[in-house]
């Protein structure tokens, strides 16, 4: 009898035991599913972040490259051959620079060169006073980023350009 | 069981008091840290902001720079400038024309500045650019160093800032630009040439004898028209002659005035001319968009106080002498001409930038010619002598003594004095 009655106080303590030992695993569980929800979601936000910035700093690069390179031979810059293409009130795509220069079309230039960082997801948007140009096929419903800066516009005019990608 | 609670008790005690750490962790550093990146993200904001601007500011130059070249092109080197022909050379100084460049670049980049702005929540304060230089020199210009363009416009001295609330960014900058692929130079160089050479004012001074047929002091040009064409046409071939084969170049008429003026003033070459057809020869450069200071170009000067009257001669009795008068005297009177035509030129080589797209850069200059000769009408005509005369020296002198002889003839010849028609 008194046999019987240790072993059933041993399996008592051996099951609350047990219970405890359940308990703490159960509570680092929960802990680490907390923790580890916590850190995927300020991950992903993170994610966001850096690619947010990766692609406007691309953006960027590419805004600063329309304003700050010159198209070969010509010697002007892209985004003053799109300016004067589009002023020119004819196909905005060709643009002629005199008897020596000939014409450039602008529209060539700019999609390999866009292409290669967007692989055709992108549409360049030139506002002037009068007119409007758009070049790049993505449509504005499907832009993700943008990036737009004030274009000057002879004579003492302001246009604007916005730059977009998508998915 | 009461033995069960403490330690449950101690372990969700132990679990909670760390969520709470965690929370408490990111709540106060999280905090901090998004403080630290939303100021980051305001300084990146702030330096893109700053780079747009930069960027549109050198843009601006090259179309301020574009803008007054065409403009001063057009207006003959510079705005305000005068003839580069005015009865002699009077070519542009090519330091007046880089001045008034730079005034002008300045003052559009100024205005294309004020209309800089961003979309985002931050304000912008552009302070302009102090100075504005185009590099070239005289000697460089003369010597068709810029003749392709190939020289840079400076602007300096220009600050950005850009704050939000305590926060602010702020930089200083310069911005310069080569412009290239530009022939203004060139066609003013040309025209500087040209002007020195000066085809146009002798022309004009040689052909005044087609005013002897004026009606009156100052009139339309009637007998003129022709020689004054004439001479614009040899100015106007000896221009295109010295360009190359991207320019065209043409003539077009401002005025035309001819007339003569009092008789047996002292001789005299060609000597200026004031009328409604002459101009200052000055050079000078109007302030950028100066009303007022337009008003002191006016192509007109006012007319000289010389009444139009008719130059007549009255023509004496006739007389029957028995003498043969053979006596005669030079009488003239003034010859005026004056004529100005501007010779626009423009260059097909390169096309550079305007409000209608590219087109060719077109460089006007304006030639004057306003000349009076105070002997261009001048003739031989015979004098009108007394019946008792014996020397030609006792007849009306004209513009000069009589001179001749008197003869005696039979009395049955009769000798009238034809008087003169100028």
């Amino acid at each position: 009898m008194i046999i019987i009655e240790k072993t059933k106080s041993f399996m008592k303590a051996q099951a609350e035991e047990f219970f405890y030992l359940a308990t703490i695993i159960f509570s680092g569980i929960l802990l680490i599913v907390f923790l580890s929800y916590q850190q995927s979601t300020r991950g992903k936000e993170v994610l966001q972040t850096i690619q947010e910035r990766i692609y406007s700093e691309e953006l960027v690069d590419v805004g600063s490259m329309l304003f700050n390179s010159k198209l070969p031979f010509f010697e002007k810059y892209y985004i003053q051959a799109m300016i004067d293409g589009i002023l020119q009130g004819k196909d905005y795509s060709f643009v002629y620079y005199g008897k020596v220069l000939n014409t450039t079309n602008i529209t060539q230039i700019l999609e390999p060169l866009l292409d290669q960082s967007f692989k055709g997801k992108w549409r360049i948007e030139v506002i002037l006073p009068k007119d409007t140009q758009v070049y790049g096929e993505l449509k504005k419903e499907k832009v993700l980023y943008s990036w737009e800066n004030l274009i000057p516009v002879p004579d003492e005019n302001v246009g604007k350009i916005i730059i977009s990608i998508g998915g | 069981m009461k033995s069960q609670i403490i330690p449950i008790s101690f372990l969700l005690l132990s679990v909670g008091l760390i969520i709470i750490g965690f929370i408490f962790y990111n709540v106060f550093y999280g905090k901090k840290y998004e403080e630290e990146i939303l100021e980051i993200k305001i300084l990146d904001a702030a330096r893109n902001v700053i780079e747009n601007a930069k960027n549109y500011l050198k843009l601006s130059l090259v179309y301020s720079s574009l803008q007054a070249m065409r403009e001063q092109a057009s207006s003959g080197g510079s705005v305000g400038a005068g003839p580069w022909i005015c009865n002699g050379p009077n070519p542009l100084p090519v330091e007046i024309s880089k001045g008034c460049l730079e005034n002008y670049t300045k003052y559009y980049l100024t205005i294309y500045g004020s209309k800089f702005n961003t979309t985002l929540p931050l304000n912008v304060y552009l302070k302009d650019f102090s100075s504005l230089i185009y590099q070239l020199e005289e000697t460089g210009v003369l010597n068709g160093l810029y003749d392709e363009g190939n020289f840079t416009v400076n602007a300096s001295d220009a600050r950005i800032s850009v704050t939000k609330e305590a926060f602010r960014v702020s930089e200083e900058f310069n911005v310069s630009e080569l412009i290239t692929k530009n022939r203004f130079w060139y066609m003013f160089r040309i025209f500087a040439e040209w002007a020195n050479e000066d085809p146009f004012s002798p022309c004009i001074c040689a052909n005044l004898g087609c005013a002897c047929s004026s009606s009156s002091g100052e009139e339309g040009c009637s007998s003129c028209s022709q020689a004054a064409d004439n001479c614009a046409e040899y100015a106007l071939k000896a221009l295109q002659s010295k360009f190359d084969e991207y320019v065209k170049c043409e003539r077009s008429n401002i005025c035309c005035m001819q007339g003569i003026g009092p008789p047996c003033l002292p001789p005299s070459g060609c000597l200026g001319w004031s009328n409604r057809c002459s101009k200052s020869c000055e050079h000078t450069c109007v302030i950028p968009h100066s009303t007022s200071s337009h008003s002191s170009y006016s192509p007109f000067y006012t007319l000289p106080s010389f009444p139009n009257k008719k130059i007549s001669f009255q023509a004496s009795d006739q007389q029957t002498v028995c003498k043969e008068y053979d006596c005669k005297a030079y009488y003239w009177y003034e010859a005026r001409f004056s004529a100005a035509y501007i010779f626009t030129c423009k260059d097909y080589k390169y096309y550079i930038s305007s409000p209608k797209g590219p087109k060719p850069l077109t460089f006007s200059v304006s030639a004057y010619a306003y000349f009076r000769d105070q002997d261009g009408c001048k003739a031989l005509v015979e004098c009108e002598c007394p019946s008792s005369a014996t020397k030609c020296e006792e007849c009306t002198p004209k513009c000069t003594e009589c001179f001749g002889e008197i003869r005696e003839v039979p009395c049955s010849t009769t000798i009238t004095t034809i008087s003169p028609t100028p």
